[in-house]
């Protein structure tokens, strides 16, 4: 509502013009050319403008104009501004549409308010250029209006959200992602002169991932060592640690888009990555040994662990379990229904293992399902009160209405 | 809903004040949208990136024979970067045994110290991005006799070298050292004269971790020059070439040749030295196109073409040589190649002085300087020091060098003006040991090479030693989280 479908879709994009606004332009994609747009929302202005002219005093026509008026003002100003979003601060201008909407719903009401009983109007005057006038504008908003809808919905058909598929980066590394293992990738894009990097794991990319705080929960740690990880790779510093601390992020691979030569040569130079490899779009480096996103680690040795519930080997007393997720207090994790003990070191959380074997388990308990059923619950209560009902009729009481006009009569 | 009355204010002068209004504040908020600047997103901060642990290669040759005396050092220092960051420099011999190299302070030079074995130099913390290595052998007798000295080398995966020797009496050893646990496996491809040469065996060579290979060219006799590509399949490796020339079976000269910068279509050789001696330009051109390379000396006064080596043709996977002694003069100067393919080359640099024994250097094509240049090396008590800073750019640059002692005192600062495609020497006669680093603008194209001279020797010994960036991180372009780099 704020920020828009998702705070990382346009980031910090150019701010629209405030007469692009004032005709409903730029707040995101799918909007209709200039001249359709134009089109409806002229004819919106003029029909509030009819409405004012008409009812200059009405209070319910005034007071939608200074709704409408307060809100586009709301509007130009808010695009203006750079907010950061939590979790993860990601910079962004504020989406403006619902106060657009706002806006214009008000112009239509008042517009609608103030032109209330032109037609009887128009009958009871005599006939002159008014009235074919009104018919020819009445004809001009039902054509816009339907022509609008219709837009709208063939529109809406064909986009602007469409389905496409993300075979840039090879099928085995999106299959490994997917894995057991659930490796992360770390997208690294040099086309623009500049690096963009992201951090993908599990599903890809979703809307909504900027205020789930991404692959790593919104972990400030882990954000900043992924961009000094990135830092590192592109400039080639070729140091021993990039792969250790990619793989304490669970990165397993890296791929890297519009890189020259000399670039793919730098990054090639890191020790602990693997023989480079990819297509025309870029190129995909795999990390040497194999990342697991958790990992039990002994003694220095780091066992590679599944997702849960997973079965561990016997091992030392001086074990932990690295589930390569953000550290979070509501994280629980069993070894055969014993609770393990939770510890803290770095931005993952990690449980101590005790040295016997089984079967290991950790979760992160949610409130979703249960925000789910009630969800549930409150739609089928709105079903129940919006769902049309049956008067019954008044049953009279003979003895009853006796005792009342009784009662009158004595009054009287 | 009543309407607003106003008493003695008619309908139609409510109808004008309404739209009187609704105008004025439309006017407004279109005027206010208009003159209201957009915020802009917070700047990015400047970024320093925690650079972990980086390595470099010195490496030396096998044993020289019983009647040679030589003297093998290697230098190491640190630049004073990040003074607040923690930081060191620490050494080992590539399997693994530790020397006496040992570095905590910014801004200081381990005292050099002797080895006659390969020494792999480790920098952690702020050092990493901030250390420099020499080795330097000074050998007088025996059947190799001259100064051979070259930078430490840090890993990795290709490795190019213009203009090998592969004669009886120019010959060449390709010393390969992988630092790493495991092992490295590499390819190398071999540019002829008259093109691609196919050499059995020259796939798939593997070196064990923590250990060198040496490969030899005495096969390719008749090729000569012969340039060779590297390239690593798995692991990474550092290569230094072994330069050894013989006239008429005595000693003529002996040098560690490094390796030259990737083929491009600019590249850029510098540390030319002066003085009188052969200047023997090669050129490799690894594409399957002939190559038209124009040559510029980059001189005192600007850029000149050299006489009888203005242009070289250089065929596909080929490699070419060309006389640039008459061009020179006896100049000390920078080389600029600029070819319609990516090439890259190298200047071979014999020492004349009348009557004495004559010796090599070789000056490979180098990466412009980013930020900062250093060599571990400016002087020493075993040569004279000259710099020489060439400018590439097509655009003057204002270059700042400065030399200090391994305690970390600044003994000497001076700012070159480098007009474009022109080169400026300094002589270096601070106090030794001393280090030079020299600080150059970004965005340019400036290149420089400490070189060592011997005036007094039987054998009049010549070395350069190319100077390098090692801040490395500092060349990344902005980086920021971009969501949409992964679609």
């Amino acid at each position: 509502m704020f920020v828009g479908p998702d705070s990382a879709l346009d980031a910090v994009a150019t701010p629209p013009q405030a007469w692009q606004l004032l005709l409903g332009r730029e707040v995101g994609p799918g909007l209709p050319p200039l001249w359709v747009g134009a089109v409806i929302f002229g004819v919106i202005w003029l029909v509030a403008v009819l409405g004012l002219a008409r009812r200059p005093g009405r209070r319910a026509v005034l007071a939608a104009w200074a709704a409408a008026l307060a809100a586009l003002a709301v509007a130009v100003i808010l695009s203006k501004l750079v907010v950061s979003v939590p979790p993860v601060g990601t910079e962004v201008r504020p989406w403006v549409g619902s106060y657009l909407l706002l806006g214009f719903g008000a112009l239509i009401f008042g517009g609608g308010m103030g032109l209330d009983g032109l037609s009887g109007d128009m009958k009871e005057r005599s006939f002159s250029w008014l009235q074919p006038a009104s018919v020819l504008a009445g004809i001009a908003v039902c054509l816009v209006s339907v022509g609008g809808a219709a837009w709208w919905v063939l529109a809406g058909a064909h986009g602007p959200i469409e389905r496409t598929r993300l075979n840039d980066i090879p099928p085995y590394v999106m299959n490994a992602i997917k894995s057991d293992t659930r490796p992360r990738l770390l997208a690294i894009d040099l086309s623009n002169g500049s690096a963009g990097y992201a951090v993908l794991g599990d599903d890809h990319m979703r809307l909504g991932d900027a205020d789930r705080g991404f692959t790593f929960g919104g972990s400030a740690p882990a954000r900043e060592q992924a961009n000094d990880l990135a830092v590192r790779l592109v400039a080639g510093t070729a140091d021993s640690d990039i792969s250790p601390q990619l793989a304490g992020l669970g990165i397993g691979y890296v791929w890297v888009t519009g890189a020259t030569q000399d670039v793919q040569a730098r990054i090639d130079n890191t020790p602990g990555l693997g023989i480079a490899s990819g297509n025309e779009r870029g190129v995909v480096w795999k990390l040497d040994p194999a990342v697991s996103r958790g990992v039990l680690e002994d003694g220095g040795a780091r066992l590679p662990i599944g997702r849960s519930p997973a079965a561990v080997p016997v091992g030392s007393e001086q074990r932990e379990l690295q589930i390569g997720e953000a550290a979070d207090v509501r994280w629980r994790a069993n070894l055969d229904g014993q609770p393990l003990p939770r510890a803290a070191d770095g931005w993952q959380q990690m449980f101590l293992m005790p040295s016997p074997g089984g079967t290991v388990t950790y979760v992160l308990p949610s409130v979703m399902p249960w925000l789910l059923l009630a969800q549930g619950l409150v739609l089928l209560v709105a079903v129940v009160l919006a769902a049309p009902a049956i008067r019954r009729p008044e049953v009279r009481d003979p003895a009853k209405s006796a005792r009342r006009a009784a009662t009158l009569s004595e009054l009287a | 809903m009543s309407d607003l009355r106003a008493p003695g204010v008619t309908f139609s002068g409510r109808r004008a004040i309404a739209l009187g209004l609704a105008s004025v504040a439309l006017l407004l908020i279109l005027g206010g949208g208009t003159l209201l600047r957009a915020e802009a997103p917070a700047a990015q901060a400047i970024h320093s990136p925690q650079v972990g642990r980086t390595t470099m290669i010195c490496t030396t040759s096998a044993p020289l024979s019983a009647t040679a005396r030589a003297k093998t050092e290697v230098s190491a220092v640190a630049i004073r970067e990040a003074p607040d960051r923690p930081g060191s420099l620490s050494g080992s011999t590539l399997d693994a045994k530790p020397v006496k190299l040992k570095l905590s302070e910014p801004g200081k030079g381990a005292e050099p110290f002797r080895t006659n074995a390969s020494i792999v130099i480790a920098a952690d913390g702020a050092m990493a991005t901030a250390s420099s290595a020499v080795i330097v052998d000074d050998v007088t007798g025996g059947n190799e006799p001259g100064l051979k000295a070259a930078p430490c080398l840090a890993p990795a995966t290709a490795h190019w070298f213009s203009g090998l020797g592969a004669t009886d009496e120019d010959s060449t050893d390709l010393i390969l050292s992988n630092p790493d646990d495991a092992q490295a496996q590499v390819d190398l491809r071999y540019y002829g004269r008259s093109g691609r040469i196919a050499v059995p065996g020259s796939p798939g060579l593997v070196i064990r971790g923590h250990d060198s290979r040496r490969v030899s060219l005495a096969d390719l006799r008749g090729e000569s020059p012969v340039s060779v590509a590297i390239q690593a399949s798995q692991g990474r490796v550092t290569a230094v070439a072994k330069r050894t020339q013989t006239r008429q079976f005595k000693p003529a000269g002996v040098d560690w040749q490094v390796p030259s910068v990737s083929p491009s279509r600019v590249v850029v050789i510098p540390g030319v030295p002066a003085d009188e001696g052969g200047r023997q330009l090669v050129v490799t051109n690894p594409n399957n196109s002939r190559a038209t390379v124009a040559v510029q000396v980059l001189g005192f006064q600007g850029p000149y073409a050299p006489s009888g080596a203005a242009s070289v043709d250089v065929p596909p996977e080929g490699t070419a040589s060309v006389n640039l002694e008459p061009g020179l003069a006896g100049e000390a100067a920078g080389i600029k190649l600029t070819s319609d393919v990516p090439v890259t080359g190298a200047v071979l640099a014999t020492s004349r002085r009348g009557g004495k024994g004559t010796d090599l250097a070789v000056q490979s094509a180098a990466a412009p300087l980013i930020g900062t240049g250093v060599s571990a090396l400016a002087t020493s008590d075993i040569a004279d020091s000259e710099l020489i800073i060439s400018n590439g750019g097509d655009s003057d640059a204002q270059a700042t060098f400065e030399v200090f002692s391994y305690g970390g005192v600044k003994l000497r600062t001076d700012d070159v003006v480098l007009a474009a495609n022109s080169t400026a020497t300094r002589r270096l006669n601070s106090p030794a040991p001393s280090y030079v680093v020299v600080n150059v603008p970004d965005d340019s194209s400036v290149v420089a090479g400490v070189v060592l001279t011997q005036p007094d020797r039987d054998v009049a010994g010549l070395a350069t030693i190319p100077l390098s960036s090692p801040d490395l991180a500092s060349r990344a372009p902005a980086t920021r989280p971009d969501y949409s780099a992964g679609r």
